[in-house]
């Protein structure tokens, strides 16, 4: 009997080496306990110009893009120095409101967005832009031609970035203004950087009062995007963007989370935006895999002209982790979420995203 | 859950109360092995983490999904028989470790990336008073009971923070019921070898597992 115990002992001891990763991973957990599946969210895609190619296009007249997707932002009008918002002239002016026309037949809500950007689509220097916001002519006559570019579509949306802290005030009144002229006949949106506390812990942050623009516009759209920024690492980190939208919720009852399409290449000279396509063809011609990070989100790590790079991205695996870890639970079902960049994505994504709706 | 444990305490205390001054009561002293399959909980962190990119507070809640576990362990009980025919089982303790090849689960930690290692995963449960009757004929008993308890699982996970990631540890506890039934051997007066099987009547959740070993016990 005492051989007996102690084989008996010995085996037990032996037992946790049994134990084992298979290697594989399988499918995330989400809403009501249904493996994998992805909760149903009010979705937006951003469109960086005026015009939406072929490819686009296609994507968004694909019913399966359409359960996803409900609303399309095309970040198209500039404001001027003036505070005149462009563009004005009429060939612009008819084929937008063609755009929309075609994108209503789809069923799609079109907001216009106004991005602070010059001729080339650079960002303004945010004191620039602060200085511009803090006259009251300025803002009159953007709050003026907004109005009018409001008749295209069905909303406006402001973009404003890289502004200091004291443009406060003027954030505000800008955005009070531009809302007694559009609403309520048209909404109003306005996008706000992804501050997690309270003072902001970003640069600008807290150039935005969202208590005092929460009442005026009709969503708060939080930009949760470009997580990291001087080091390479994914565009998003899913958990950094709920406490995001949660802090910005605590303010403003309508809100988004973001959601990248496009990919940013790290390199010794900076960043660089990207597509899917560009990573996948850089990793083929670099001859290098594509491995992912703790987030899910591929890389490619490869070396060009003498230089290392680290290009991030995502697809279809990546945003589907994410958006099924954003469960009701989590986020609200009234949080929506916005897919920024269309055309930069996977093809294919909102098919194989739209398989894991309900 | 906690009615019912009430309920069976008292139950168990009635029926020791009123055994007669004559009534035969033995103690009987077990020691199992076996394995045992059944469903993974849910489990929550075990402690606050401090991210990089966030704080998680502890107890938030890790889902697992529908994943099935075989564990291997051991167990040792306490158990008293009156009349040689009633049953009372008083304390037991158990102990068992994940066997086998797992999938990671991904999942999420509020929000954040993460998955769950099952194959990290151990359970310990404290087995406490119950009843039931044995059946005894020459060298032969067979026996049935139920009983209540509380059990713990444990397991390992990893969450992302932007490029990088933290490990974590994870538990939940329930009270469970559980049937027990054994057909044992009597190897002498007082050893017996016995097969066991022990369904999980409640287990976080209705009928979701069941340990199926051997057993030797001491006892009349």
């Amino acid at each position: 009997m005492k051989h007996l115990v102690l084989v008996a002992a010995l085996a037990l001891a032996a037992l946790p080496a049994c134990s084992a990763s298979s290697g594989e991973e399988t499918a995330a957990v989400s809403t009501q306990g249904a493996d994998g599946q992805i909760p149903l969210r009010r979705g937006t895609v951003i469109v960086d110009g005026c015009v939406l190619d072929t490819w686009s296009r296609a994507v968004l007249a694909q019913p399966t893009t359409k359960r996803l997707v409900s609303e399309v932002i095309m970040l198209c009008l500039v404001p001027r120095e003036s505070g005149e918002v462009g563009p004005r002239d009429p060939s612009a002016k008819t084929a937008i409101t063609a755009l929309v026309a075609d994108l209503h037949r789809d069923g799609y809500t079109v907001n216009l967005g106004a991005a602070f950007t010059d001729e080339s689509g650079q960002r303004y220097d945010g004191a620039q832009t602060r200085a511009w916001l803090s006259r009251a002519d300025f803002r009159l006559r953007v709050q003026q031609t907004l109005l009018e570019a409001s008749t295209l579509a069905d909303g406006i949306e402001i973009d404003l970035q890289k502004l200091p802290n004291d443009a406060r005030s003027d954030v505000t009144a800008l955005v009070r203004g531009v809302s007694s002229a559009v609403r309520p006949a048209k909404k109003l949106g306005v996008f706000v950087p992804p501050s997690v506390t309270e003072p902001s812990d970003l640069p600008g942050g807290d150039a935005f009062d969202r208590r005092a623009l929460a009442p005026v516009v009709d969503r708060v759209r939080v930009m949760t995007l470009d997580y990291s920024e001087t080091t390479a690492g994914p565009t998003i980190d899913p958990g950094w963007a709920v406490d995001a939208a949660r802090l910005a919720r605590s303010d403003a009852p309508n809100v988004d989370i973001s959601f990248p399409l496009y990919g940013m290449d790290f390199g010794p000279r900076g960043t660089r935006p990207t597509t899917w396509f560009e990573a996948v063809a850089i990793a083929s011609a670099s001859g290098v895999g594509i491995s992912r990070g703790a987030t899910g989100a591929p890389f490619v790590a490869y070396r060009r002209d003498g230089e290392n790079h680290e290009l991030w991205f995502d697809d279809a695996s990546s945003t589907a982790r994410a958006l099924g870890g954003w469960t009701y639970e989590v986020l609200p079902a009234d949080v929506g979420v916005v897919f920024y960049g269309l055309g930069a994505e996977e093809p294919g994504l909102f098919d194989k995203l739209s398989a894991r709706l309900p | 859950m906690r009615r019912l444990a009430v309920s069976l305490g008292v139950l168990v205390a009635g029926m020791l109360v009123s055994v007669r001054a004559r009534a035969d009561v033995d103690l009987t002293f077990a020691f199992g092995a076996g394995v045992m399959v059944g469903r993974l909980p849910s489990p929550d962190t075990t402690e606050s983490l401090d991210l990089p990119s966030r704080f998680v507070p502890e107890n938030t809640r890790v889902p697992m999904g529908k994943r099935a576990y075989t564990m291997v362990g051991a167990h040792m009980d306490m158990l008293l028989t009156i009349d040689r025919t009633t049953v009372v089982p008083l304390l037991g303790f158990g102990g068992y470790t994940a066997v086998g090849s797992f999938d990671a689960v991904a999942t999420n930690v509020d929000g954040s990336v993460a998955r769950l290692k099952p194959w990290k995963s151990d359970r310990f449960d404290v087995l406490l008073p119950g009843v039931g009757f044995r059946f005894v004929k020459r060298r032969y008993a067979w026996s049935a009971l139920v009983r209540t308890g509380a059990s713990i699982v444990t397991t390992e996970g990893d969450v992302a923070a932007g490029r990088d990631f933290a490990t974590f540890d994870a538990a939940r506890a329930t009270w469970l019921v559980q049937a027990e039934l054994e057909a044992c051997r009597r190897l002498d007066p007082v050893q017996r070898v016995c097969l066991f099987g022990a369904p999980r009547l409640y287990d976080f959740g209705g009928l979701t597992g069941v340990q199926l070993g051997l057993r030797w016990e001491m006892g009349r």
